[in-house]
């Protein structure tokens, strides 16, 4: 009876994970194509054994000389940790047996580029994404004792779908996070360090989780912490000296780019759009406002490190509200990052759900959705297949209303993460989305 | 024991040292952020930099318009010596003026040998040089001036590295050259240039890209120069630029 009931279970869970996997790789073919110019240089330096950090250094020198300042100051390629080259040095390989002599025009810099790359290109780079959003699910439902729903509410998440299928590799970085953390809770120290160091390397923002770890060993007077991080520490060295020269540009790149995405530091583009002068533009972006980011940065995860250091709570919930905070303080914030609070929202719901964590788990991700529909526009993702800029530039809206538009969304979207971060601290938000709804239904 | 006494005072006050080692980024930050600011300004006063160049009986000179600042640029051969410092290729770098951080170098290659396969690998503190290619709106120009002192065409070999839409045209002159061409990359063209009183004077030829997706970069050869014999030695002329470490390019 019990062999029934479980193997109906691991069909359905099959079933649903070949829908996962079909919807996603019915989406391949979309992309942003700045992104995607990327990938493609990924794949055909890594064909041709070449680190995409030396093309990424050339082409940053290039784009100094033809443009000077701003944007160009680097351009935009592959200023990521070096995991994604052993990920995806094999899967390059194997595209080189098909597609041997493929180059990459990259744009010039500042220009938006159009690559045109065949299907395989798409399928490949994508593969491994989406094995992480499997394993996410995978280890959300272990995490939440076989709960169906946690599994489906990632795996069918608009945004998560969205993000994984046709976007960025976020999902790696956030596999080996959540891993980090399941191991942990497993007593699976050394693994969880391995795990996280990965995530690490993948994208840089699972560092943030890192102190977490270490505080929760202080918290229960074990010295395991310094273990914990120097496994963290070597293995994060061991990938990252090959490519020393190019690691150090890709974080020089970050911390010098200038704020963009859901963050209210991207007030510079008010001075621009208010006609401020080149200069003014150019001190605003590229030296006060990363500044300021840097500011905010340090003192807000230290305040959250603190607050967290003397707080009772489980794990998950220390790590949503890091990361909520890391959102909050952080000068870059696009769309795909926000994959990273979907699976640590999904362990809170089925722990201590309410009305009002449900709808401010689904705005932070249909807002951040939003962003992405208006922002980049989404009609964009379709130039696959179609280069008609009438198609691919529909919903671009009049730079006035967009900005306009996104502004709102910004300010929205800060004001929920305040409100999440304040009922997980509290107990109960700022705003109540319950009792505003009981206040409605009388 | 002792261990154990140290784990629980670090335990007891993790919340006051994180706050502390909070204010030690900040000072570090604050420690950092003159040089940061330097650094930054000294990326957001460079500029562009052009380059022309001229084809004579027997040299051909390179022209490059750049930022120096108060640095001099660094020009290597291929093989990664010292450009400056080899015999037989004369050089000159100057700054044009006190009040402004452009200069002028003229860089000239005499007794061009047989077979000679010279590359431009110049780069200037972080800079690495390239063609003038700009892209507006739905067009992108290469600029290019030859001067001759033959009054004759001259046919060029240019291959280039493109891939446009099917809608794009690339012309040279009135010649649409990619008329009957497909999609392809690295395409040579050979294509004649002829010469008029213009053109003699300071030549002067534009390839259009119209409705252009894409940046072409181009890499250029010049082949079977109608100049004097030891010009039609040069076989093949290539011109390319490709990254010098900063390191390699201080002085």
């Amino acid at each position: 009876m019990l062999k029934d009931r479980k193997r109906k279970i691991n069909k359905r869970l099959v079933l649903l994970i070949m829908l996962a996997l079909g919807i996603r790789f019915a989406l391949i073919n979309l992309n942003h194509p700045l992104d995607l110019q990327t990938w493609h240089g990924l794949f055909v330096d890594l064909n041709q054994n070449r680190s995409p950090y030396t093309t990424f250094e050339e082409l940053t020198y290039e784009a100094r000389a033809t443009q000077g300042v701003g944007w160009s100051q680097y351009y935009m390629y592959f200023a990521y940790p070096p995991m994604l080259i052993p990920v995806y040095y094999p899967l390059a390989k194997l595209y080189g047996v098909f597609y041997p002599n493929d180059q990459v025009n990259f744009s010039i810099a500042d220009v938006d580029p159009y690559p045109q790359v065949p299907l395989l290109l798409n399928f490949l780079f994508k593969l491994p994404i989406i094995l992480a959003d499997i394993g996410i699910a995978l280890l959300l439902y272990k995490m939440t004792k076989g709960s169906e729903k946690s599994l489906i509410s990632y795996l069918f998440n608009p945004l998560v779908i969205f993000v994984s299928a046709a976007w960025m590799f976020d999902s790696i970085a956030a596999f080996f996070l959540v891993l980090a953390l399941y191991l942990f809770e497993r007593r699976r120290y050394d693994f969880s360090a391995v795990a996280l160091s990965f995530g690490f390397l993948t994208k840089i923002f699972p560092i943030f989780a890192l102190p977490v770890f270490c505080i929760e060993f202080i918290r229960r007077k074990s010295w395991k912490f310094v273990r914990y991080a120097l496994i963290f520490g070597a293995v994060a060295a061991l990938v990252t000296l090959p490519f020393w020269s190019g690691v150090k540009l890709s974080f020089e790149y970050h911390s010098a780019r200038q704020p963009s995405g859901l963050t209210p530091l991207s007030i510079h583009f008010v001075a621009w759009a208010i006609g401020a002068s080149e200069s003014t533009l150019n001190q605003l972006e590229f030296v006060i406002l990363p500044a300021v980011g840097s500011f905010f940065l340090i003192a807000g995860m230290s305040l959250i490190y603190a607050y967290l250091s003397k707080k009772e709570i489980s794990l998950r919930q220390k790590l949503l509200m890091t990361f909520i905070v890391y959102f909050i303080v952080s000068k870059n914030l696009h769309e795909p990052h926000i994959l990273t609070l979907i699976p640590f929202c999904i362990l809170e719901l089925h722990e201590r759900c309410s009305f009002d964590k449900k709808w401010q788990y689904r705005l932070l991700w249909m807002l951040a959705f939003a962003y992405a529909i208006i922002g980049a526009p989404l009609t964009r993702f379709l130039y696959g297949y179609t280069l008609d800029m009438g198609i691919l530039y529909l919903f671009e809206l009049p730079m006035i209303v967009k900005g306009v538009i996104l502004a709102g969304v910004v300010v929205t979207f800060h004001l929920i993460l305040w409100n999440a971060l304040i009922t997980l601290i509290r107990g109960r938000p700022v705003v109540s989305l319950e009792g505003l709804r009981q206040r409605l239904k009388r | 024991m002792k261990r154990k006494v140290v784990i629980y005072h670090l335990s007891k006050h993790i919340d006051k040292i994180i706050i502390g080692l909070g204010y030690v980024l900040l000072f570090i930050l604050l420690l950092g952020l003159v040089p940061g600011i330097l650094y930054q300004e000294k990326l957001m006063e460079v500029g562009i930099w052009q380059e022309t160049r001229e084809i004579g009986n027997d040299n051909f000179i390179v022209r490059y318009h750049m930022n120096s600042g108060d640095n001099k640029p660094t020009v290597l051969t291929s093989g990664g010596e010292e450009l400056l410092a080899v015999d037989g290729w004369g050089s000159t770098i100057e700054k044009s003026n006190d009040n402004s951080p452009r200069s002028i170098w003229d860089h000239t290659f005499r007794n061009v040998a047989a077979s000679s396969f010279i590359i431009h690998d110049i780069a200037w503190d972080d800079y690495q040089m390239m063609q003038t290619v700009r892209l507006w709106e739905n067009q992108v120009i290469f600029e290019y001036k030859f001067l001759s002192t033959e009054n004759e065409d001259i046919q060029l070999t240019l291959s280039l590295k493109h891939r446009y839409d099917n809608y794009s045209t690339l012309t040279l002159g009135n010649v649409k050259i990619n008329e009957n061409q497909e999609n392809e990359l690295f395409v040579k063209y050979v294509v004649k240039l002829e010469l008029d009183n213009t053109f003699a004077a300071a030549g002067n030829v534009r390839y259009l890209v119209d409705n252009a997706l894409y940046w072409l970069r181009l890499t250029f050869y010049a082949e079977n120069i109608p100049a004097d014999n030891r010009w039609h030695d040069v076989a093949r002329l290539t011109m390319s630029y490709s990254l010098i470490e900063r390191e390699q390019s201080q002085e």
